[in-house]
């Protein structure tokens, strides 16, 4: 019997919408992601088996620097852009995490994201992007996929 | 900054003990598994985000073939042994 080799990546874009034109005005692309220690252990590993497990549910934006793969939080973080996922779905081996934040939480300069379990949780998995200026007018959507591949 | 690769294996060892003596009268040695595609979407995939998600909770022995990995259920499973 072959063995499947099962691997996981993640990656995550963000698209600036105008609120009322509806017209994207910014778009990150795709970039992929650094999985810290921290969510590597406490949830991709633990999870499956719910030992001492956390489980992802939020996302968090910031104007920080690259998160390391032994950081605890995201680095200027903006708690006003911290929320639970909207949807979580799970297709074709990837876990996907959608989330949109108003502009009306306040402008704001994005130039990374995080994934967490909860508003004051330690940092699961994060990334920067170019730095963009969120006016009051727009929503920024964040779509965070953790991609799992068999070979 | 270089990304890290991760990737993921099951393993398993089983050893039979004399009761009387606690000496190991049998060993498996590590053997690798086969994750079905049920566990890897509903449980692997799906567990740490929550979504729609189970999670691995117990062992069971059998006397049975090897899953496939659209295997549902264990070959000639022994629920004694659960």
């Amino acid at each position: 019997m072959k063995k499947r080799k099962i691997g996981i990546k993640g990656f995550a874009r963000l698209q600036i919408v105008d609120n009322k034109s509806k017209k994207i005005v910014g778009d990150s692309g795709w970039f992929e992601n650094q999985i810290t220690n921290y969510g590597l252990n406490s949830c991709i590993v633990a999870a499956p088996i719910g030992a001492a497990s956390v489980q992802a549910a939020g996302l968090m934006l910031g104007n920080g620097t690259n998160p390391a793969s032994d950081a605890v939080a995201l680095h200027s973080s903006n708690t006003d852009y911290y929320s639970t996922f909207g949807p979580a779905v799970i297709a074709s081996l990837t876990a996907r995490m959608i989330q949109s934040f108003n502009g009306t939480l306040g402008a704001a300069t994005l130039a990374n994201i995080g994934v967490f379990a909860a508003s004051s949780g330690t940092l699961l998995a994060g990334k920067t992007f170019a730095s963009s200026a969120l006016a009051t007018t727009q929503s920024v959507n964040c779509t965070y996929e953790w991609r799992y591949s068999t070979s | 900054m270089k990304k890290r690769k991760i990737g993921i294996k099951g393993f398993a060892r089983l050893q039979s003990v004399d009761k009387k003596s606690k000496k190991v009268v049998g060993d498996s040695g590590w053997f690798e598994n086969q994750i079905t595609n049920y566990g890897l979407n509903s449980c692997i995939v799906a567990a740490p985000i929550g979504a729609a998600s189970v999670q691995a909770a117990g062992l069971m022995l059998g006397n049975g073939t090897n899953p496939a990995s659209n295997a549902v259920a264990l070959p000639s499973s022994n629920i004694t042994n659960f």
